[in-house]
């Protein structure tokens, strides 16, 4: 199992199953389609925007990452779905670790 | 065969006075009454959570407190379709011949028993503990997220795609004197009121409150006021956003395993009772269950297809939108409502020649899906 942000280390891990290709977010032990065993990659934190709302706790993202998987972050708060985004990873004042931060793509 | 014999519902708003328990031991003695069932005469009891109660075992608390000593105990927790759900097991226990029957309880005082912010913060785990609830999310913005896709993929705007749901549940409250909020509001009302997760304003939300609901199902009919439950279904496809697919959650499989088992088409349900914690919630469900078109919830709303008088009489109650929401009974509530519509005893807000009904319930971010349909016994040959 590869740490992530959850573990204190700022990237996101994409599991793979060495059987059947799928790929997730949510760490699991084994493959929640196929039962195989997981290997796994770190994401490059490039993606599009499908959702993003902004509420009394600030704005937070849906993004479809390129590598396959989605994934909940917070953000700025002038994205759109459809934006394009990048992650960096950033911590307020009550965040243990720091989280997943998603900001439009310069580009 | 099943049936539902009696109905109890209370009530919703803020009514401080009694606790998680008292709430389920009241709408569990209006249901028995209702059904003319003794406390000695229940052989089986399913209660459903209670957040202000986190008690590990809800079933044995209330039948020790009611002074019934079941074959069967049971406590439940599939979130909002956790009432409906329990409604699906007291049937199967019934056809088993495992009890004959079983009395099915929700109650919480959910509006005056906890802070909002303990509310808030206790119904944010449904988030994934270590990738989601971090981030900091609420129910309300999950739901958010789903009601921003839902308008940028179908090319709408909140005030037209998502507010005539609300006007359309807080008409239909106005009729019933259960309900916690009755003042007819506008589209124009609900996107003034305040804010709460972008796109979705107050009005958007179902309230939080106190109050409890419950039903007898039995083996056997008893009477021309029982309702028959002819066919339930679930699926339960995932449980976080990060992993829903957001164009099948559950509801059309669920809803299709409970019609064919029932022999019944969707055209021919004369009532529908569907969870509407948000309007994006009761938006995606009409959808889903194929009662608007993609992306026409709203506008089918706007033109009253949802009303007593319409095509698809939807929460006649009021839904959670305005009749409330405590939790578990208030999912139940939708069910309370279409036993009273289908044994035309819903008075000002009855529905003609109510025959056939469905009920709908999701629970968590649209995760868990159970739908029963219900046939009425009066005039059956
Ligand atoms: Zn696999």
């Amino acid at each position: 199992m590869t740490a992530d942000w959850t573990d204190g280390e700022p990237r996101i891990v994409v599991s793979v199953c060495a059987a059947c290709g799928h790929r997730w977010y949510l760490r699991r032990a084994q493959c929640p389609n196929c039962g195989g065993s997981v290997s796994s990659t770190t994401s490059a934190g490039v993606g599009t925007v499908v959702a993003v709302t902004s509420g009394e706790r600030g704005a937070i993202a849906l993004v479809d990452l390129v590598d396959g998987v989605r994934v909940l972050g917070r953000c700025g708060s002038s994205l759109r779905p459809g934006s394009a985004v990048r992650l960096r990873f950033q911590a307020g004042a009550d965040d243990p670790v720091a989280v997943p931060f998603f900001e439009a793509e310069s580009s | 065969m099943a049936w539902i014999r009696g109905a109890g519902l209370t009530a919703f708003g803020r009514l401080p006075g009694r606790d998680a328990l008292g709430w389920q031991a009241t709408a569990a003695t209006l249901a028995m009454a209702d059904a003319g069932t003794r406390p000695r005469d229940v052989d089986g009891l399913i209660v459903g959570y209670a957040t202000t109660l986190d008690h590990l075992m809800p079933a044995n608390l209330l039948a020790e407190y009611l002074g019934i000593t079941p074959a069967v105990a049971l406590g439940a927790a599939v979130g909002g379709a956790t009432g409906v759900a329990m409604v699906v097991q007291a049937v199967a226990l019934v056809d088993s011949g495992a009890a004959s029957t079983v009395l099915v309880v929700a109650g919480e005082d959910r509006a005056s028993g906890q802070s909002t912010q303990t509310s808030t913060a206790t119904l944010a785990q449904v988030g994934h503990r270590r990738y989601e609830v971090p981030i900091g999310a609420t129910v309300p913005q999950y739901y958010a997220l789903l009601a921003s896709a839902y308008l940028h993929e179908h090319g709408l705007t909140p005030g037209d795609g998502l507010a005539p749901l609300a006007v359309a549940m807080r008409a239909h409250a106005a009729r019933h004197d259960g309900a916690q909020f009755r003042t007819p509001v506008t589209a124009a009302d609900v996107r003034a009121s305040r804010p709460v997760a972008d796109p979705l304003n107050l009005l958007d939300c179902c309230p939080v409150s106190d109050g409890g609901a419950a039903v007898v199902v039995s083996a056997t009919a008893g009477g021309g006021r029982a309702v028959e439950i002819v066919g339930t279904g679930q699926a339960h496809l995932h449980q976080h956003i990060s992993e829903a697919d957001m164009h099948e959650f559950g509801a059309r499989v669920s809803a299709g395993r409970a019609l064919a088992r029932a022999g019944v088409r969707i055209g021919e349900v004369d009532v529908f009772g569907i969870y509407d914690s948000f309007t994006i919630t009761l938006a995606l469900l009409l959808e889903e269950l194929g009662l608007a078109r993609p992306g026409g919830a709203g506008a089918a709303a706007s033109e009253g297809r949802f009303d007593l008088d319409g095509p698809i009489p939807v929460n006649p109650h009021g839904g959670l939108l305005s009749y409330g929401h405590c939790g578990v009974g208030g999912g139940m509530a939708h069910l309370v409502e279409i036993v009273t519509q289908l044994r035309g005893e819903s008075g000002g807000r009855q529905v003609a020649r109510a025959r056939q009904g469905l009920v709908h319930a999701d629970g968590g971010v649209m995760s868990a899906h159970v739908t029963a349909v219900l046939r009425a016994a009066r005039g059956a040959t």
